[in-house]
């Protein structure tokens, strides 16, 4: 795992770092501290990470701004500032993890255990996200959660499909976004998410291949597993 | 705003009315005077007189300056044949400077002191005097009214006959309890309003318009007492000179006080000249006649100047002092040549101007109401700057790691926090604090942040002794200031503070070095809320006498602050 701690406290940034090295061992592979904004725009733009730990108040600027880019990206991102009152703004646009200051160990634990389980049921009275930021031709577009009917999976982004017919391209995986969605969203299929509200009915269509008929007339593949699951809801 | 102007208007107006309708004068007898006649000397020769007109006014002036030194008869001619025959009760009235015997058809109606060809032997008589007349006297047809005379105690140019008539028995009391009356409890008024005003003088020593107006006012007391003195008191004649004096110099100080009041009140009291003005007018109009009226309309006409330019400056206050004085001009001007009337006009004035001394002690006691929770609002400011959230929680965050990490520093670090803490809760509720208190403030919370950001911060003093005072917080704002525009994570910082003084004049200087951060595309997080917190303080110990000065010297960037300190304990 790339991790890069974005702080400017000297001895908060020492304490990230050393925590970090400590609860993920050997999962680590390589990890960077950046004390100004700037720098860590750069840095997100020019090197693939897996993780950022994002400071809200860098040397007086707005981390804020810098958190609406990064939640675009292909990473996740975790917030670690004591600008608690921010939080629920945070996740609105979709963090992993809100830390705030003062933390311990444990706490900070629990967020990157958000980052290896999909397991959402653990977090259900997270604050849920209310929108997905998507980066492009380098301006940042934000979609809210709600206008989402269903999300395709590629190689290495996705695809947003809104209720409206219109798609957007999303650098998040579907396995790192199901882990910010609501739990409506359910990930039916290896390439597919679905909003579960607007699902009408499953059909079985011959050679055991299912696909759920949604109330937007999209059909959408269902894997055999969750099929045996869905079964019981219809 | 503006139906409260109508309230006053509408209000006023009806006074008016009531005042201009009361019934003072009542009719006096319908009759014809003429034959009016001068005979010098101890026995009348009216067959040859010194001096015969058929016009009173003209008589009684040229009589004037011919009847100082010996005895004289005048006399006149009342024909109540056109007019119907009284049926009540009459009185013969005059008033006059001299003493008298006097005749109604060579019947003697009555004295006035003792008429006499020598000063020695004259016993003055009453400067306004009445008689009974019998009815059986007043029938149709000529009647001579004749008046044995002296006047030695009379001044030239004061008039030997104001007037003589003959009026209803009952007109004097009329006259007493209606035309005489009010004018004295308005006299009285005014009294009392000096007394008032002269009160909140005593109480409000630097408001000198207070003074003003109750000298103002004590002066309309007297001048209105020496106006209703002979009708209410009466005295004999040889008195009339100080009686008239005591009129004049203070009928001629009021229209000079009465601008000056204003000025003093809007503080325009640098154009007091412009009063000179009026002694330079009064040479010219004392010998006109009206020249009083006039005289009284130019101070009166100053003021409503004044009062005007503040009601435009001030957009509309004060309008209720406005309205005050237009009616006491127009009360004076009505008055053709007698002051009295504006009695009835100046307690309007007064109303006027308490009203919006009313409205002004209002506006103020909410000025200070405001005043007072800004001042707490400062005092919670203060407190909060340093144990807001943010701070605490990110004192705490490095706390934790030192926990783990160096319990000895953990330690050293909570007794500094304990230390700022401990300062700031003893400075939050002072208006002043001695400087040594603050410059401990500001380097325990120096203490805190090498801690924190591991570099090492001082802040030197120099030239200050231990009674040098200064609101509380303000120069550690100027370093939270520093830190929030500057990036000290790299280096290590010296701040400076240096006093120098001049009597009670402060100039208190700020050094913080400039270590300008690396050009940013985000934006910066507001914390604009220290200058105002510094502007607040300043004002609310020194006013508005006090500067800051904020600049780029050198390497530095430096606050300047003046300010005179009249609070110190010095």
């Amino acid at each position: 795992m790339r991790v890069l701690i974005v702080e400017d406290e000297l001895t908060l940034a020492n304490r990230l770092e050393r925590l970090s090295k400590e609860i993920l061992g050997e999962q680590l592979v390589h990890i960077k501290v950046i004390d100004n904004l700037d720098d860590a725009d750069d840095y997100v733009n020019e090197f693939a990470i897996d993780l950022l730990l994002l400071d809200l108040n860098l040397k007086n600027r707005d981390g804020f701004q810098l958190l609406q880019q990064s939640v675009a990206g292909a990473f996740h991102t975790i917030v670690v500032s004591a600008n608690v009152h921010r939080a629920i703004e945070a996740f609105e646009y979709g963090v992993l993890d809100f830390v705030g200051k003062p933390f311990t160990k444990q706490r900070l634990t629990v967020a990157f255990d958000r980052f290896n389980t999909s397991d959402r049921q653990a977090d259900s009275d997270r604050v849920t996200t209310q929108f997905l930021s998507i980066k492009h031709a380098g301006q940042v577009e934000v979609v809210p959660v709600a206008d989402i009917a269903y999300i395709k999976g590629a190689s290495n982004y996705s695809e947003l499909v809104l209720k409206n017919g219109f798609t957007k391209l999303h650098s998040k995986s579907l396995t790192k976004l199901i882990a910010l969605l609501p739990l409506s969203f359910d990930r039916v299929h290896k390439s597919y998410i679905v909003d579960m509200s607007l699902a009408v009915k499953m059909e079985s269509l011959p050679g055991a291949v299912y696909q759920l008929v949604l109330s937007t007339g999209d059909n959408i593949p269902v894997s055999r597993s969750k099929a045996k699951t869905l079964r019981q809801q219809f | 705003m503006f139906n409260k102007l109508i309230t006053a208007i509408v209000i006023t107006l009806l006074l008016l009315i009531a005042v201009i309708s009361l019934p003072i004068n009542a009719e006096p007898l319908v009759a014809k005077v003429d034959n009016f006649q001068l005979s010098i000397g101890e026995v009348p020769h009216w067959d040859s007189p010194d001096l015969a007109s058929n016009n009173g006014d003209e008589f009684f002036t040229a009589i004037n300056e011919r009847t100082f030194n010996d005895v004289f008869w005048v006399r006149w001619q009342f024909d109540i044949s056109d007019g119907a025959l009284p049926e009540k009760d009459m009185v013969l009235r005059a008033r006059t400077l001299g003493a008298y015997q006097t005749f109604w058809d060579d019947k003697l109606i009555g004295s006035n002191g003792i008429a006499s060809a020598s000063k020695q032997r004259e016993v003055p008589g009453e400067i306004e005097k009445e008689f009974l007349l019998p009815n059986s006297w007043l029938t149709l047809g000529k009647h001579t009214n004749s008046f044995k005379f002296s006047s030695h105690h009379r001044q030239s140019g004061h008039p030997l006959i104001s007037w003589v008539n003959i009026n209803e028995f009952t007109s004097n009391t009329r006259y007493f309890s209606l035309g005489s009356l009010i004018p004295t409890l308005l006299v009285s008024i005014a009294l009392m309003i000096g007394v008032y005003f002269f009160t909140l003088f005593m109480s409000e020593k630097d408001n000198k318009a207070y003074l003003i107006f109750s000298i103002l006012c004590f002066d309309l007391f007297i001048f209105g007492l020496a106006l209703q003195w002979p009708h209410m008191v009466g005295y004999t004649y040889d008195w009339y000179l100080v009686n008239n004096s005591i009129g004049f110099i203070t009928g001629a100080l009021f229209p000079m006080f009465l601008p000056l009041f204003f000025l003093f009140k809007y503080q325009l009291v640098r154009y007091w000249p412009v009063i000179l003005f009026l002694p330079l007018s009064a040479t010219i109009l004392v010998n006109i006649d009206g020249g009083r009226i006039a005289y009284w309309a130019i101070g009166l006409v100053m003021s409503i100047a004044i009062v005007a330019y503040v009601v435009k400056r001030e957009r509309g206050r004060y309008w209720w002092e406005l309205l005050g004085l237009v009616i006491c001009l127009l009360g004076v001007i009505n008055g053709n040549t007698d002051l009295e009337d504006f009695f009835y006009f100046f307690p309007l004035l007064v109303l006027f101007i308490l009203v919006s001394n009313a409205i002004e002690a209002r506006q103020q006691k909410q000025a200070s109401f405001r005043f007072k929770l800004k001042s707490s609002q400062l005092e919670a400011q203060l407190l909060r700057k340093n144990i807001q959230p943010h701070f605490i929680l990110n004192s705490l965050a490095s706390l934790v790691e030192w926990v783990e990490t160096a319990p000895d520093k953990s330690v050293e670090f909570i007794s500094a926090l304990a230390d700022e803490f401990r300062l700031f809760a003893e400075v939050s509720g002072k208006e002043l604090i001695a400087i040594d208190k603050e410059v401990m403030l500001c380097r325990q919370h120096l203490a805190i942040m090498t801690f924190r950001l591991q570099r090492k911060f001082t802040l030197t003093y120099q030239g200050f002794d231990d009674r040098d005072t200064l609101p509380p917080g303000i120069i550690h704002t100027l370093i939270e200031n520093a830190f929030s525009h500057n990036d000290y994570s790299k280096t290590n910082v010296e701040f400076s503070l240096e006093k120098q003084q001049m009597g009670q004049q402060y100039c208190i200087t700020f050094n913080a070095p400039i270590v300008q951060a690396d050009e940013s595309r985000f934006e910066h997080l507001g914390t604009g809320t220290g200058l105002n917190f510094i502007h607040s303080q300043m004002t609310q110990s020194y006013g508005d006498k006090w500067q800051i000065e904020q600049n780029k010297q050198g390497e530095n960037w430096q606050t300047t602050l003046r300010y005179f300190d009249f609070k110190g304990s010095k």
